[in-house]
């Protein structure tokens, strides 16, 4: 019998499994025989992967051919190449600006604090390029010392001067023997700071920075000694210290020493904050002109929230768009349309009958079908539903249209709030104007109202503003000039300028005022006294001619920027599945999993994963799912026999004996351990053989 | 003689209540022992009550005389304290009217004990007060109990069931039959017990299910119960679940393991959980109160080691494997996906119930297949469950992936980081999938290690792919942390066994508080002890005797009050105390000496030392207490 358990516990046995870690070789979990044939397999894989670089599956139920699997994935690293170098195009703005700053004054300052606020995910990245920026601008190593390196002062001076040393890295061993030694050729230990000297004076370093990235994570004490000591070391090597804050100077200081704070003198530098950067980014990647895939409103809006709610990070907000990109091409086959707006005939190459059927079957199709009929044209309706060529031209139509419409909605956001000196073009606005609730949320009326009340200068700046906004473009709405566009709108708009021009000084020279009827000067309140109750009511004053011709003109205005604002959105048209990525839940899974919710629906719920009807009622869940539903109705202390009892109760329902019982011990027994490793059962002291319940399921 | 004393404090303090209330007082304390016995108080055996108790008491064995003359006794002196007097008829008169109610739909005299018993079941479902109400009263010290229940309450049985004249004196046969042997029987023979026992009993004869150790806790009850009944019993349907089962088993010893009636308010017993709380108020409602739970204890039940556990677990095949696997087939689908992912310098961590070493290893191999250079391209593996994996094992294997071996990294983690760092960099088009199996494992778990991970994985040459198994990992990692990781999360519930991750008996021990059976049971101590000389084993000897004379004075303790028994740890010596034994006895001549004695038990894993509130280091050999009294006498 033991002999017969011997053999068989070898078989089935990995030697891996134990081993803390292992270089992966296919030989070291398979068997060695299976090597030859996989080997053989592989090689053809490779020509595949060598041809497609990578590995995008063909979708359509496997039917895409291979070119157009390749159109897709070339087509995603170039939308996202722009997209990325846009966004780093912004970072590097928005952290130059800091680096400048910082770098200059380090010539007399000895100390800096960057205040980089609340963020510490970000801290990381402003330090590299801080590092990166200084080791160009000067000669000496640059240090960078975090709270998780230094444990105790000895371990941190360690760190600091084998950093120092190390930092060119051809100069190695026979440089670090003769630093090592001092002046009298005794050998120096690691975190003696002459070891430093002697470095500095070898290669005539200008200055030695040391920057300590999170500096609110540091002990006090180790803190104040590294300042205090540096200091006393000021006069042999150039120190320059830098500090990172997260909170504000004030709170730093109160952190240190008398003696370390009389040590420490310098400037302060405030960073860029993420919430600016963000919403610069977003600007640029999300809203612009230039954007090469939109986002939805549902995912923008869910993006937005975890962003200022939770993360408050630019490379969590990057990451999510790069992720949303990813998922639009990898899993949308009919992303290979984007690629026509480019390159129209390697597009049409790719395609195939599926693409077509497919183009034919989405929703969007439908709803223009529909739109079709009710102009009645079955005709072209009929035609676009069978020729691929006619479909295929009111793709390439549509994807242009789409293009105009994203940029009318763009233009007409500029000019409102250019119209408007409160507004600027954010993404909730944007969102507003995309969904078409721009109307419902009434930022449109809000400003056309104050546009009314307004005085004739006033109203004669804002139109200056809103003719130079279209003039002049936005950059970062991707908007270039189009005032040969809007010509029309750029005349009459100048017309009223001029006639308005002319009223006032009309009006100035007989000496009197011009308003509207809707300024609020021209609402007069009366009140008047009848059988001893008070009567309010508003009166108009009386208009003179001039205000009178005024009045047109602001209503001329009105009507004329009513008319621009009005803006159709695209987000329903034809073929927007395939330039609108409005899905929420692969973001949602990925980037903020609920671990918990999971494994506790898989262990109450296993029939939502595995078929639990085989068998009769009970034992037909597994052990672990079977217990944890006893543990949940159980109170906070848990008799281990007694839930014994219950388990080899449910589990041996049918015919069992002696043997099945120490069966279903050996499953409790595995039970039991998976639901302390998920730490919802411990050891109760309280009575002998007592589980001490955990975790409460949905708390 | 302590034990005894207390059973006379309950008879007394129970012939107290009787005692200063004459006329329809006393009936109602009928009324309510017939409640506690079984459920279904009637006017009509109440009347006959004390009749039947006075003749039946010379039937009872000579323990039980003692007792009920004392019950006598008692009754005629005045009562010793007044307070429980108080209480207990204040209690009854509440009794009182709470009977009333019942009896009503009680009145009707059962034909059949099935009946009875089913309807006292549903009552009890239907009206929790009744459930609530005896268990005031009857929680008794450990042993008294058994008396009591013997003098009270079966002969109130023998009135209506004719057949169960014969069980007082099996009660108490095996009551004082089998004192020490079995101490904790005493505790379940309870009145409350026997009506909850004859329900269990007859749910459990109707489901009709008797394994072999729940006939051992079958024939336990029915010692309780102390009858044939089952033979009365006709197969019906009785309503109940097993969680039902579990409560009915549970309650019974529940108040035998009580405390003196009196001595201090007992909370109601919970009444049923009503169905369908939320998260919140199922938390609120299984913490409210006093849990309670029964005495049962896994003497019965020989626990699996090692070797038996393997081998039937390897008997043993699943039927859902086929499920298993298709699951994991589907999760086999998105490698491409992933592939994608930590192409475009993304780390993945896969979550969800069940193994994912397997998972792994599939994707590995996938990934391996797939390569166009496997030189350039190295998986390494990590198996974040085994408990010796230290981090530098993981930079050292890194580094051995790109670089030749013999690279040394240096000492310290962080500063192999740089040096790896470096040595990737030397070739940009190196690149390592570092897969790690359990990122949340044990040795992972802290926050340098972590860190030390993090700036690993952010690495643009490093791709990572771990999986992670506890339900609350990501707060391993702060924002920071999280995103240098940049992870993206996938789902990837397996219902694979941990087959390997984690040691199942060494757990399950451990849970038991059985850590002891890490060494080999007795037997495994008793070898080593064999090996080490004589002053090791008289220092052992003389831990055990103290942690007995500990483990004694503990139980006298609980006698005296639970509480303190609740708030009690786990006994031990304190490290002083037992020095100055061993010097006493010329065990060791000093510390130095003693502390290597120590250590030889340390290594074995024979004695477990923690510190307490004061901070003063106990020690403690990780036993139960008959398991001691066994050694003790194997090495003495």
């Amino acid at each position: 019998m033991s002999v017969d358990g011997e053999t068989s516990s070898h078989v089935g046995f990995d030697a891996t499994e134990h081993q803390a870690t292992y270089i992966y070789t296919p030989g070291s979990s398979d068997r060695p025989q299976k090597r030859r044939k996989l080997n053989g397999s592989s090689a053809v894989e490779h020509d595949d992967a060598l041809r497609s670089k990578i590995n995008f599956v063909p979708l359509l139920n496997g039917l895409e051919n291979e070119k157009s699997v390749h159109v897709r994935r070339e087509l995603y690293d170039k939308f996202w190449l722009d997209t990325e170098s846009q966004i780093e195009g912004i970072l590097n703005e928005a952290n130059e600006r800091t680096l400048a700053e910082v770098t200059e004054p380090l010539d007399y300052v000895p100390t800096g604090f960057v205040v980089t606020g609340p963020n510490i995910a970000s801290q990381g990245l402003l330090f590299n390029q801080l590092s990166g920026h200084l080791i160009s601008q000067i000669n000496g190593p640059v240090v960078t010392l975090r709270s998780g390196d230094a444990s105790n002062f000895k371990a941190v001076l360690k760190r600091l001067i084998r950093d120092a040393t190390n930092q060119s890295p051809n100069e190695e061993d026979e440089e670090g023997e003769g630093l090592s030694l001092g002046q009298k050729g005794r050998k120096l230990l690691p975190y003696d700071l002459e070891l430093l000297h002697n470095y500095v004076t070898l290669h005539g370093s200008e200055r030695v920075i040391v920057s300590i990235q999170d500096s609110e994570a540091f002990d006090g004490a180790v803190l104040t000694d590294l300042i205090t000591l540096l200091h006393s070391w000021r006069d042999r090597i150039p120190f320059v210290l830098l500090f990172g804050i997260a909170t504000s100077v004030d709170l730093f200081h109160d952190r240190l020493s008398r003696r370390a704070t009389r040590c420490v003198f310098g400037a302060q530098f405030d960073v860029e904050q993420t919430s600016s950067i963000v919403e610069r980014v977003f600007t640029k990647v999300v809203i612009s002109a230039d954007a090469r895939l939109r986002l939805g409103s549902a995912l923008v809006s869910s993006l937005m929230e975890r962003q200022y709610d939770h993360v408050q990070s630019v490379q969590a907000f990057i990451a999510a768009l790069k992720y949303s990109y990813m998922c639009h091409f990898y899993a949308n086959p009919l992303a290979v349309f984007l690629g026509m707006s480019d390159d129209p005939k390697a597009v049409r190459k790719v395609l195939q009958d599926e693409h077509f059927e497919a183009l034919r079957n989405l929703p969007s199709f439908r709803l223009r079908i529909q739109d079709l009929l009710e102009q009645n044209e079955p005709d072209y309706a009929r035609k676009l539903l069978e020729d691929d060529e006619k479909l295929l031209e009111e793709a390439m139509v549509s994807m242009n249209t789409r293009d105009h419409s994203i940029r009318d909605i763009l233009r007409a956001l500029h000019v409102l709030a250019s119209s408007s000196k409160v507004l600027s073009v954010n993404v909730q606005l944007f969102m507003e104007a995309f969904t078409g609730s721009i109307y419902d949320s009434g930022t449109i009326t809000k400003v056309i109202n104050a546009i009314k009340r307004m005085g004739p200068e006033p109203l004669r700046e804002t139109m200056q503003r809103i003719i130079e906004a279209i003039q002049e473009g936005n950059k970062e709405l991707g908007l270039d000039p189009w005032d040969d566009e809007a010509a029309d709108f750029v005349q009459s708009m100048k017309d009223i300028q001029v006639q308005t021009e002319k009223l006032v000084e009309e009006a100035d020279e007989a000496n009197v005022p011009i308003r509207s009827k809707y300024s609020a000067q021209h609402k007069v309140l009366r009140t008047t006294v009848i059988a001893q109750k008070v009567q309010l009511s508003h009166d108009s004053a009386k208009l003179s001619p001039h205000d009178v011709e005024f009045t047109s003109l602001v209503d001329r205005l009105i009507e004329l920027l009513r008319n621009y604002f009005t803006i159709i959105s695209p987000q329903n048209d034809f073929m927007n599945e395939i330039w609108l990525y409005d899905y929420r839940s692969p973001y949602r899974d990925v980037f903020t999993p609920r671990p918990r919710f999971v494994i506790e629906r898989a262990l109450s719920a296993p029939h939502e994963y595995i078929d639990t009807s085989i068998e009769e009622l009970s034992s037909a869940k597994p052990a672990t799912a079977l217990l944890y539903e006893m543990y949940l109705e159980n109170g906070s202390l848990i008799n281990v026999f007694d839930l014994w009892s219950a388990f080899s109760h449910q589990m041996s329902s049918d015919d069992d004996d002696g043997n099945n019982e120490r069966e279903t011990l050996a499953l409790f027994y595995r039970a039991l351990a998976d639901l302390k490793s998920l730490g919802m059962v411990k050891h109760s002291k309280k009575k002998t053989d007592h589980l001490a319940k955990l975790a409460w399921k949905g708390l | 003689m302590k034990r005894k004393k207390s059973f006379e404090d309950v008879d007394g303090e129970l012939s107290n209540g009787d005692a200063p209330s004459p006329g329809p007082m006393s009936d109602t304390v009928d009324v309510e022992m017939h409640d506690a016995v079984d459920g279904t108080p009637s006017k009509k055996r109440s009347s006959i009550n004390g009749r039947t108790h006075k003749s039946l008491t010379p039937s009872l064995d000579s323990t039980g005389a003692i007792s009920a003359s004392r019950q006598v006794e008692e009754n005629g002196s005045t009562p010793k304290s007044n307070t429980p007097a108080k209480k207990i008829s204040r209690e009854l008169a509440r009794l009182q009217w709470e009977s009333e109610g019942v009896k009503t739909s009680k009145a009707r005299v059962e034909d059949t004990l099935v009946e009875d018993e089913e309807e006292d079941y549903m009552d009890e479902l239907s009206a929790p007060d009744q459930v609530g109400t005896p268990s005031k009263r009857t929680p008794m010290r450990p042993g008294s109990a058994s008396r009591g229940q013997g003098i009270g309450t079966t002969p109130s049985k023998s009135t209506v069931r004719k057949n169960l004249f014969s069980t007082p004196t099996k009660t108490n046969g095996i009551g004082k039959g089998t004192p020490t042997s079995t101490p904790k029987f005493h505790p379940t023979a309870d009145r409350s017990a026997r009506r909850k026992t004859t329900k269990s009993l007859i749910e459990r004869t109707i489901l009709g299910n008797t394994s072999d150790n729940e006939e051992d806790e079958a024939s336990l009850l029915q010692d309780i119960y102390g009858s044939d009944e089952e033979n009365d019993i006709v197969g019906g349907d009785v309503p109940g679940t097993v969680s039902e089962a579990v409560e009915a088993i549970a309650t019974p010893s529940k108040r035998g393991r009580g405390r003196p009636p009196g001595s201090k308010s007992k909370p109601r017993e919970p009444s049923p959980l009503p169905q369908n709380l939320g998260p919140a108020e199922l938390y609120f409602a299984q913490n409210r109160g006093k849990v309670q739970t029964s005495n049962n204890t896994l003497t019965s039940l020989s626990l699996l080691d090692h070797e038996e556990y393997f081998s039937l677990i390897r008997k043993h095949d699943d039927p859902h494997i086929k499920d298993i696997n298709f699951l994991q087939d589907t999760h086999a689908g998105s490698f491409n996906q992933w592939q994608f992912e930590l192409n475009q310098d993304f780390n993945i961590c896969i979550y969800g119930w069940g193994s994912k070493r397997e998972l792994l290893s599939k994707f590995a191999n996938h990934l391996y297949n797939t390569f166009d250079d496997p030189e350039k391209n190295k998986i390494v593996v990590v198996n974040g469950y085994v408990p010796t994996l230290t981090v530098k094992d993981v930079l050292n294997t890194v580094a051995a992936a790109v670089a030749d071996r013999g690279q040394k990294l240096g000492s310290q983690p962080a500063e192999m980081l740089e040096t790896l760092v470096g040595l990737l960099e030397r070739d940009p088009s190196q690149h390592v999938t570092l897969m790690i199996n359990s990122i949340d494992g044990s040795p992972l778990r802290r926050p340098s290690t972590q860190t030390v991970l993090a700036r690993l994985a952010s690495h643009p040459q490093i791709s990572l792919i771990a999986s992670a198994d506890h339900p609350s990992f990501p707060l391993l990692w702060d924002t920071s942390l999280r995103s240098t990781y940049n992870f993206l999360f996938h789902d990837c519930t397996t219902f694979q066994p941990y087959a390997v991750e984690v040691d199942v008996v060494d757990e399950v021990n451990e849970l038991l508080g059985r850590s002891g059976r890490r060494v080999g049971g007795k037997e495994g101590i008793s070898f080593v002890l064999k090996s080490l000389p004589e002053n090791a084993k008289n220092l052992f000897r003389v831990l055990v005797a103290e942690q007995l004379i500990g483990m004694s004075e503990d139980d006298d303790m609980e006698d005296d009050d639970n509480d303190k028994r609740m708030g009690n740890q786990e006994v031990g010596v304190e490290y002083r105390v037992l020095y100055n034994k061993a010097a006493e006895e010329f065990i060791c001549s000093n510390e130095m000496n003693f502390r290597t004695l120590l250590k030889e038990f340390h290594d074995h894993q024979m004695i477990e030392s923690r510190k307490d509130a004061l901070g003063t280091e106990i020690l403690s050999v990780p036993f139960r207490k008959e398991e001691l009294e066994t050694i003790l006498e194997d090495i003495s």
